[in-house]
Protein backbone atom coordinates (compact mmCIF):
# COMPACT_ATOMS: atom_id res chain seq x y z
CA UNK A 1 0.00 0.00 0.00
CA UNK A 2 1.01 3.44 -0.62
CA UNK A 3 -0.06 7.12 0.30
CA UNK A 4 0.10 10.31 -0.83
CA UNK A 5 -1.27 13.67 0.30
CA UNK A 6 -3.02 16.05 -1.91
CA UNK A 7 -2.06 19.79 -0.87
CA UNK A 8 -4.96 21.03 1.33
CA UNK A 9 -8.04 22.22 0.27
CA UNK A 10 -8.72 25.70 1.72
CA UNK A 11 -12.25 25.44 2.82
CA UNK A 12 -12.77 22.17 4.22
CA UNK A 13 -11.62 21.78 7.84
CA UNK A 14 -10.98 18.29 7.89
CA UNK A 15 -9.47 15.88 5.33
CA UNK A 16 -11.18 12.71 4.80
CA UNK A 17 -9.26 9.69 3.80
CA UNK A 18 -10.44 7.84 0.99
CA UNK A 19 -8.82 4.04 0.04
CA UNK A 20 -8.95 3.16 -3.48
CA UNK A 21 -8.38 -0.63 -3.88
CA UNK A 22 -8.11 -1.12 -7.70
CA UNK A 23 -5.36 -3.60 -9.64
CA UNK A 24 -5.20 -1.60 -12.80
CA UNK A 25 -2.43 1.38 -12.05
CA UNK A 26 -4.36 3.55 -14.76
CA UNK A 27 -7.82 3.52 -12.73
CA UNK A 28 -6.09 4.28 -10.04
CA UNK A 29 -4.38 7.40 -11.13
CA UNK A 30 -7.48 8.26 -12.78
CA UNK A 31 -9.15 8.05 -9.63
CA UNK A 32 -6.26 9.64 -7.88
CA UNK A 33 -6.36 12.81 -10.05
CA UNK A 34 -10.17 13.20 -9.38
CA UNK A 35 -10.07 12.52 -6.08
CA UNK A 36 -6.66 14.32 -4.41
CA UNK A 37 -6.71 17.84 -4.50
CA UNK A 38 -10.01 17.54 -1.87
CA UNK A 39 -9.02 14.10 0.08
CA UNK A 40 -6.03 12.45 1.47
CA UNK A 41 -5.73 8.69 -0.89
CA UNK A 42 -4.40 5.47 0.39
CA UNK A 43 -4.07 3.03 -2.00
CA UNK A 44 -4.27 -1.32 -2.46
CA UNK A 45 -3.77 -3.17 -5.46
CA UNK A 46 -5.84 -6.23 -4.83
CA UNK A 47 -8.51 -7.34 -2.60
CA UNK A 48 -6.53 -8.72 -0.04
CA UNK A 49 -3.73 -5.39 0.72
CA UNK A 50 -7.38 -3.64 0.38
CA UNK A 51 -8.85 -5.12 3.49
CA UNK A 52 -5.72 -5.11 5.63
CA UNK A 53 -5.33 -1.45 4.47
CA UNK A 54 -8.84 -0.64 5.47
CA UNK A 55 -8.85 -2.85 8.91
CA UNK A 56 -5.31 -1.11 9.79
CA UNK A 57 -5.95 2.74 8.35
CA UNK A 58 -10.01 2.90 8.77
CA UNK A 59 -10.49 5.17 5.85
CA UNK A 60 -13.44 6.78 5.82
CA UNK A 61 -14.59 5.50 2.71
CA UNK A 62 -13.91 3.18 0.34
CA UNK A 63 -13.42 3.13 -3.91
CA UNK A 64 -13.79 -0.72 -4.70
CA UNK A 65 -12.83 -2.29 -7.81
CA UNK A 66 -14.73 -5.53 -8.41
CA UNK A 67 -12.25 -7.48 -11.04
CA UNK A 68 -8.83 -7.92 -9.53
CA UNK A 69 -6.35 -11.01 -9.06
CA UNK A 70 -6.96 -13.15 -6.10
CA UNK A 71 -9.82 -11.72 -4.00
CA UNK A 72 -12.56 -9.96 -6.13
CA UNK A 73 -14.47 -6.77 -5.13
CA UNK A 74 -17.14 -8.95 -4.32
CA UNK A 75 -16.07 -10.96 -1.98
CA UNK A 76 -13.66 -8.05 -0.52
CA UNK A 77 -16.57 -6.44 0.60
CA UNK A 78 -18.02 -8.99 2.30
CA UNK A 79 -15.39 -9.33 4.38
CA UNK A 80 -15.18 -5.76 5.50
CA UNK A 81 -18.48 -6.03 6.28
CA UNK A 82 -18.06 -8.37 8.99
CA UNK A 83 -15.49 -6.67 10.62
CA UNK A 84 -16.15 -4.27 13.27
CA UNK A 85 -13.25 -1.62 11.73
CA UNK A 86 -15.39 -1.76 8.78
CA UNK A 87 -18.74 -2.72 8.85
CA UNK A 88 -20.09 1.05 9.02
CA UNK A 89 -17.11 2.42 6.41
CA UNK A 90 -19.27 3.64 2.52
CA UNK A 91 -18.30 1.32 0.30
CA UNK A 92 -18.43 2.49 -3.22
CA UNK A 93 -18.11 -0.12 -5.71
CA UNK A 94 -16.56 1.38 -9.13
CA UNK A 95 -16.23 -1.09 -11.76
CA UNK A 96 -16.44 -2.42 -15.78
CA UNK A 97 -18.97 -4.95 -14.31
CA UNK A 98 -22.42 -3.01 -14.50
CA UNK A 99 -24.81 -5.75 -15.85
CA UNK A 100 -28.16 -6.63 -13.68
CA UNK A 101 -26.39 -9.83 -11.88
CA UNK A 102 -23.04 -7.42 -10.97
CA UNK A 103 -25.01 -4.54 -9.75
CA UNK A 104 -27.45 -6.84 -7.32
CA UNK A 105 -24.23 -9.02 -6.24
CA UNK A 106 -22.80 -5.68 -5.42
CA UNK A 107 -25.66 -4.40 -3.47
CA UNK A 108 -26.24 -8.02 -1.68
CA UNK A 109 -21.62 -8.25 -0.85
CA UNK A 110 -22.98 -4.97 1.15
CA UNK A 111 -21.67 -1.79 -0.91
CA UNK A 112 -22.94 1.45 -0.21
CA UNK A 113 -23.41 2.79 -4.12
CA UNK A 114 -22.18 1.14 -7.46
CA UNK A 115 -20.51 3.45 -10.35
CA UNK A 116 -19.97 1.58 -13.98
CA UNK A 117 -16.27 2.33 -15.24
CA UNK A 118 -15.66 4.67 -17.09
CA UNK A 119 -16.39 6.88 -14.12
CA UNK A 120 -18.11 10.52 -15.14
CA UNK A 121 -16.06 12.55 -12.34
CA UNK A 122 -19.08 14.59 -11.23
CA UNK A 123 -20.83 11.94 -10.32
CA UNK A 124 -18.04 10.78 -8.81
CA UNK A 125 -17.67 13.58 -6.42
CA UNK A 126 -21.17 14.09 -5.57
CA UNK A 127 -21.35 10.60 -4.12
CA UNK A 128 -18.22 10.81 -2.32
CA UNK A 129 -19.50 14.13 -0.49
CA UNK A 130 -22.89 12.34 -0.30
CA UNK A 131 -21.93 9.63 1.96
CA UNK A 132 -18.54 11.12 4.03
CA UNK A 133 -21.40 13.58 4.58
CA UNK A 134 -23.95 11.51 5.30
CA UNK A 135 -21.24 9.35 7.80
CA UNK A 136 -20.96 11.89 9.88
CA UNK A 137 -17.17 12.20 9.04
CA UNK A 138 -17.55 15.77 7.51
CA UNK B 1 -44.39 0.38 -31.21
CA UNK B 2 -42.05 3.40 -31.54
CA UNK B 3 -38.62 3.96 -30.52
CA UNK B 4 -38.24 6.17 -27.05
CA UNK B 5 -35.68 9.47 -27.23
CA UNK B 6 -32.02 8.56 -28.00
CA UNK B 7 -31.36 6.79 -25.05
CA UNK B 8 -34.08 4.56 -24.69
CA UNK B 9 -33.55 0.85 -26.61
CA UNK B 10 -36.60 -0.41 -28.93
CA UNK B 11 -38.20 -3.04 -26.88
CA UNK B 12 -39.45 -6.12 -28.48
CA UNK B 13 -42.66 -7.75 -27.57
CA UNK B 14 -41.50 -10.07 -24.17
CA UNK B 15 -38.10 -9.23 -24.23
CA UNK B 16 -36.32 -8.07 -20.72
CA UNK B 17 -34.02 -4.85 -20.85
CA UNK B 18 -31.88 -3.87 -18.35
CA UNK B 19 -31.84 -0.26 -17.56
CA UNK B 20 -28.53 0.91 -16.44
CA UNK B 21 -27.89 4.08 -14.62
CA UNK B 22 -28.85 7.54 -16.19
CA UNK B 23 -30.78 5.88 -19.12
CA UNK B 24 -34.13 5.16 -19.40
CA UNK B 25 -36.92 2.92 -21.54
CA UNK B 26 -40.07 3.06 -22.87
CA UNK B 27 -42.80 0.86 -24.69
CA UNK B 28 -45.77 0.24 -25.82
CA UNK B 29 -45.75 -3.68 -26.42
CA UNK B 30 -45.50 -5.95 -23.13
CA UNK B 31 -42.18 -6.79 -21.92
CA UNK B 32 -40.03 -6.51 -18.89
CA UNK B 33 -37.93 -3.46 -17.82
CA UNK B 34 -35.57 -3.63 -15.08
CA UNK B 35 -32.88 -1.69 -13.06
CA UNK B 36 -31.48 -1.74 -9.78
CA UNK B 37 -31.66 1.26 -7.66
CA UNK B 38 -29.42 2.46 -4.10
CA UNK B 39 -29.26 5.86 -3.59
CA UNK B 40 -30.70 6.59 -7.80
CA UNK B 41 -34.58 7.10 -8.17
CA UNK B 42 -36.51 5.32 -10.78
CA UNK B 43 -39.55 7.09 -11.79
CA UNK B 44 -42.22 5.32 -14.10
CA UNK B 45 -45.06 6.59 -16.11
CA UNK B 46 -48.27 5.08 -17.54
CA UNK B 47 -51.24 5.73 -19.84
CA UNK B 48 -53.23 2.65 -19.03
CA UNK B 49 -55.72 3.31 -21.49
CA UNK B 50 -52.89 3.68 -24.14
CA UNK B 51 -51.29 0.20 -22.71
CA UNK B 52 -47.90 2.93 -23.03
CA UNK B 53 -45.40 3.00 -20.26
CA UNK B 54 -41.79 4.00 -19.41
CA UNK B 55 -39.15 4.38 -16.59
CA UNK B 56 -36.05 6.48 -15.62
CA UNK B 57 -33.14 5.49 -13.57
CA UNK B 58 -31.28 8.62 -12.24
CA UNK B 59 -28.28 9.54 -10.18
CA UNK B 60 -28.33 13.02 -9.27
CA UNK B 61 -30.73 15.55 -8.81
CA UNK B 62 -29.73 18.26 -10.75
CA UNK B 63 -27.73 19.06 -13.91
CA UNK B 64 -24.77 21.57 -13.99
CA UNK B 65 -25.17 23.92 -16.54
CA UNK B 66 -25.10 23.10 -19.95
CA UNK B 67 -25.75 19.35 -18.82
CA UNK B 68 -28.98 17.64 -20.88
CA UNK B 69 -27.72 14.09 -19.69
CA UNK B 70 -30.93 11.81 -18.21
CA UNK B 71 -28.27 11.30 -15.29
CA UNK B 72 -30.36 14.40 -14.16
CA UNK B 73 -33.47 14.06 -12.32
CA UNK B 74 -34.22 17.33 -13.96
CA UNK B 75 -33.76 15.94 -17.29
CA UNK B 76 -34.51 12.41 -16.75
CA UNK B 77 -37.79 12.93 -16.00
CA UNK B 78 -38.79 15.75 -18.98
CA UNK B 79 -37.25 12.93 -21.55
CA UNK B 80 -39.21 10.26 -19.67
CA UNK B 81 -42.28 12.13 -20.32
CA UNK B 82 -41.51 12.69 -24.28
CA UNK B 83 -40.32 9.28 -24.84
CA UNK B 84 -43.87 7.94 -23.60
CA UNK B 85 -45.84 10.75 -25.69
CA UNK B 86 -44.00 9.84 -28.49
CA UNK B 87 -45.56 6.34 -27.98
CA UNK B 88 -48.90 7.41 -28.06
CA UNK B 89 -49.60 8.44 -24.03
CA UNK B 90 -51.82 11.34 -23.44
CA UNK B 91 -50.27 13.32 -20.76
CA UNK B 92 -53.50 13.72 -18.46
CA UNK B 93 -53.87 9.90 -18.34
CA UNK B 94 -50.20 9.59 -17.25
CA UNK B 95 -49.53 8.40 -13.74
CA UNK B 96 -46.33 8.27 -11.95
CA UNK B 97 -44.88 5.70 -9.49
CA UNK B 98 -41.74 6.84 -7.49
CA UNK B 99 -39.35 4.02 -6.04
CA UNK B 100 -35.60 4.34 -4.99
CA UNK B 101 -33.66 6.87 -2.53
CA UNK B 102 -31.92 4.67 -0.29
CA UNK B 103 -29.32 5.42 2.37
CA UNK B 104 -27.71 2.03 2.45
CA UNK B 105 -26.51 1.77 5.71
CA UNK B 106 -28.44 1.96 8.66
CA UNK B 107 -26.10 4.02 10.70
CA UNK B 108 -26.56 6.51 7.91
CA UNK B 109 -30.72 6.89 8.06
CA UNK B 110 -31.05 9.50 10.14
CA UNK B 111 -29.81 11.83 7.40
CA UNK B 112 -32.17 13.85 5.81
CA UNK B 113 -29.72 15.49 3.17
CA UNK B 114 -27.87 12.53 1.59
CA UNK B 115 -28.09 11.76 -1.82
CA UNK B 116 -31.39 9.15 -2.38
CA UNK B 117 -33.15 12.45 -0.33
CA UNK B 118 -32.13 14.68 -2.80
CA UNK B 119 -33.01 12.43 -5.63
CA UNK B 120 -36.54 12.08 -4.30
CA UNK B 121 -37.21 15.11 -3.48
CA UNK B 122 -36.45 16.38 -7.24
CA UNK B 123 -38.70 13.31 -8.37
CA UNK B 124 -41.77 15.05 -6.31
CA UNK B 125 -41.21 18.34 -6.95
CA UNK B 126 -40.90 17.81 -11.24
CA UNK B 127 -43.68 15.68 -10.92
CA UNK B 128 -46.01 18.07 -9.25
CA UNK B 129 -44.76 20.94 -11.66
CA UNK B 130 -45.52 18.78 -14.68
CA UNK B 131 -48.62 18.24 -12.90
CA UNK B 132 -48.62 14.31 -13.49
CA UNK B 133 -50.32 12.20 -10.11
CA UNK B 134 -48.12 10.02 -8.07
CA UNK B 135 -49.87 6.50 -7.49
CA UNK B 136 -47.17 5.10 -5.51
CA UNK B 137 -44.06 5.57 -3.95
CA UNK B 138 -41.76 3.67 -2.53
CA UNK B 139 -38.52 5.86 -1.27
CA UNK B 140 -35.95 5.96 1.41
CA UNK B 141 -35.21 3.13 4.13
CA UNK B 142 -31.90 1.55 3.61
CA UNK B 143 -31.90 -1.07 1.55
CA UNK B 144 -31.04 -0.86 -2.24
CA UNK B 145 -34.16 -1.91 -4.69
CA UNK B 146 -34.79 -4.41 -7.86
CA UNK B 147 -37.71 -3.23 -9.75
CA UNK B 148 -39.11 -4.59 -12.93
CA UNK B 149 -41.36 -2.32 -14.60
CA UNK B 150 -44.33 -3.70 -16.93
CA UNK B 151 -45.08 -0.78 -19.65
CA UNK B 152 -48.30 -1.93 -20.84
CA UNK B 153 -49.66 -2.58 -17.69
CA UNK B 154 -47.87 -0.10 -15.44
CA UNK B 155 -46.82 -2.39 -12.93
CA UNK B 156 -43.99 -2.28 -11.20
CA UNK B 157 -42.60 -4.67 -8.86
CA UNK B 158 -39.87 -3.76 -6.57
CA UNK B 159 -38.46 -6.60 -4.15
CA UNK B 160 -35.39 -5.05 -1.56
CA UNK B 161 -32.23 -6.50 -1.85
Amino acid sequence: MTSTKAPEAPHQAKRCRILIVDDSSTHRLWLELMLGSRYDIDVAVDGEAGLRAAVANQPDLILLDVVMPGVDGFTTCRALRKRTETRKTPVIMVTTKDEEIDVETGYTSGCTDYIAKPVDQLELLAKVESWLDASGVV
Amino acid sequence: MAAAPALAPVLMADTRVFVHPGKLAASATPCRITTILGSCVAVSLHDAGMSVGGINHYLLPRAPHGETSTRFGDHALPQLLEAVERLGARRKHLVAKVVGGACVLDVFRDKTTHLGNQNVTMAFETLHEMRLPVMMAETGGSKARHVTFHPDTGDLVVRCL
